[in-house]
């Protein structure tokens, strides 16, 4: 497979670097997806119900 | 339930990562490589797509009983068949992406993972409230948007793992796929249980402050929110220990896979330590940000400046978790996962509220994150990812390794 990176060669801490640097990119982008996901959930709310008198906290 | 259902992915992919990377630290290439992706990528398919037809079967039945009727049920209702339309691309490349995690290729994962994020954020408002001949669509647009960035990105995945080579057809794809399934499920199954375990659980917590009242629930949520933030460099690096243990590991270089663990808890302690004098002064302003009312800005801040000191117990927890998970002892991390919760956590949490309110809340929160230091250092020292003399690590961990001789996992 032309993909493989061998992380066994040269020093651990850059292995280990190589690999997780990228991945906090990734999981912030998880996590907007929620918090987006909670924005809109609420504007969805305010739009569909509030002016039929449903309240929320 | 949607937590628990991806608890279920993130462990797929912990099996995946730990059967693939270590595949490579033992040099495995050829048609046994594309059968593992290929087999990683079928039981993801299989185990999301049935979890997603029992979700939209049963919803109806679970909202209403959560309380939900009339028009709340109604919008529910009409998100959750593009949800669970989106699960299956969502959990197959995630297993996929783990293969690339794996072969230490992580920013393909990361791309992936922000590409469709930022899809997704983008189509919301399009479907939601309409854009041009696209009508309002609510709830559903929500659902709409979420399943069109999922596939898409699942394609987009699947088409560069082809043009890379990563996923081959000419491989005798049906051999030996009941062997591959038992190894990915043998870590899957498990680490799932350790990523389900732990939103559970601050779930029960939570119950515990709201005995003090809305005030409080609110300024532990918006602490919560905050943590989540402050933890993304600890989780990146669980999930980038994974791939380097689990080659050391297939390649037998025990002592790498070592030094990645010892490294990895001192990025923890080192990182734990910043967020906490950080939060000493930040504390107050990020509260004031974060939440609307004065009360419950004081309880962000009590949180964030007190919790921040035992954030580095919880990052060399799931740290070690993943390195056991790569080292194929996904049973140990799962109850290292569990004893925190259930035994520390929860009873403390719910004790502290009791006989100090808030501040019983807070002081449960440290003890568990410094018992969960404490127990990954004890459950790395007794499979052997960590050689470590303090008393206080050696002789429980030498108690475990004696009580639990043939423990398979």
């Amino acid at each position: 497979m032309s993909i493989d990176r061998d992380l066994n060669a040269g020093p651990v801490s850059r292995a280990l670097i190589s690999v997780s640097a990228p991945m906090t990119l990734g999981i912030l982008g998880v996590l907007s997806v929620g918090l987006a996901d909670a924005f809109f959930w609420r504007a969805i709310v305010i739009r569909r119900w509030l002016p039929s008198g449903l309240s929320i906290r | 339930m949607i937590v628990a259902l991806v608890s279920l992915s993130i462990g797929l992919a912990a099996g995946t990562n730990a059967v693939v990377s270590q595949a490579i630290g033992r040099g495995e290439r050829g048609a046994a490589r594309y059968r593992l992706t290929l087999h990683a990528m079928a039981l993801a398919a299989m185990l999301s797509s049935t979890l997603s037809l029992l979700f939209w079967l049963g919803a109806p039945y679970l909202f209403a009983a959560m309380g939900a009727k009339g028009p709340v049920l109604e919008a529910v209702l009409g998100y959750v068949p593009y949800w669970c339309l989106s699960f299956p691309p969502m959990v197959t490349g995630m297993a996929l992406n783990a293969v690339f995690r794996a072969a230490g290729r992580s920013e393909v994962a990361a791309t992936v993972m922000s590409l469709q994020a930022i899809l997704n954020v983008a189509l919301n408002p399009i479907f939601i409230f309409g854009l041009g001949p696209l009508p309002d669509l609510g709830a559903e647009g929500a659902g709409l948007a979420t399943f069109l960035a999922r596939s898409l990105a699942f394609a987009g995945l699947v088409t560069f793992a082809l043009w890379r080579g990563a996923i081959r057809l000419d491989c005798a794809p049906f051999q030996d796929i009941a062997k591959s399934l038992r190894r990915i499920a043998r870590v899957g199954m498990p680490a799932a249980v350790s990523n389900a375990i732990n939103p559970a659980g601050l779930t029960v917590v939570t119950a515990a402050v709201a005995v003090i009242g809305d005030t409080a629930v609110a300024g532990f949520g918006a602490a919560a929110r905050v943590q989540s933030l402050l933890f993304v460099p600890m989780l990146a690096l669980s999930s980038g220990i994974g791939p380097v243990v689990g080659q050391a590991w297939g390649a037998g270089n025990r002592a790498r896979a070592r030094d990645a663990l010892r490294l990895s808890f001192g990025l923890c302690l080192g990182y734990g330590l910043v967020v906490a004098l950080g939060m000493v002064v930040l504390a107050e302003p990020i509260a004031r940000v974060m939440t609307a009312e004065e009360g419950a800005m004081a309880y962000t801040a009590d949180y964030l400046r007190v919790v921040a000191w035992g954030f580095f117990g919880y990052g060399m927890l799931v740290t070690a978790n993943a390195a056991m998970n790569a080292r194929d002892r996904a049973l140990w991390s799962m109850g290292l996962s569990t004893l925190r919760i259930a035994v520390v956590f929860i009873p403390l949490a719910w004790a502290g509220v009791l006989l100090l309110g808030y501040g019983g809340i807070l002081a449960a929160t440290v003890m568990a994150n410094l018992a969960g230091a404490w127990g990954a250092l004890v459950a790395a020292r007794a499979v052997g990812l960590l050689r470590l003399n303090w008393v206080v690590v050696r002789l429980p961990a030498l108690r475990l390794m004696r009580a639990l001789p043939r423990m398979p996992n």
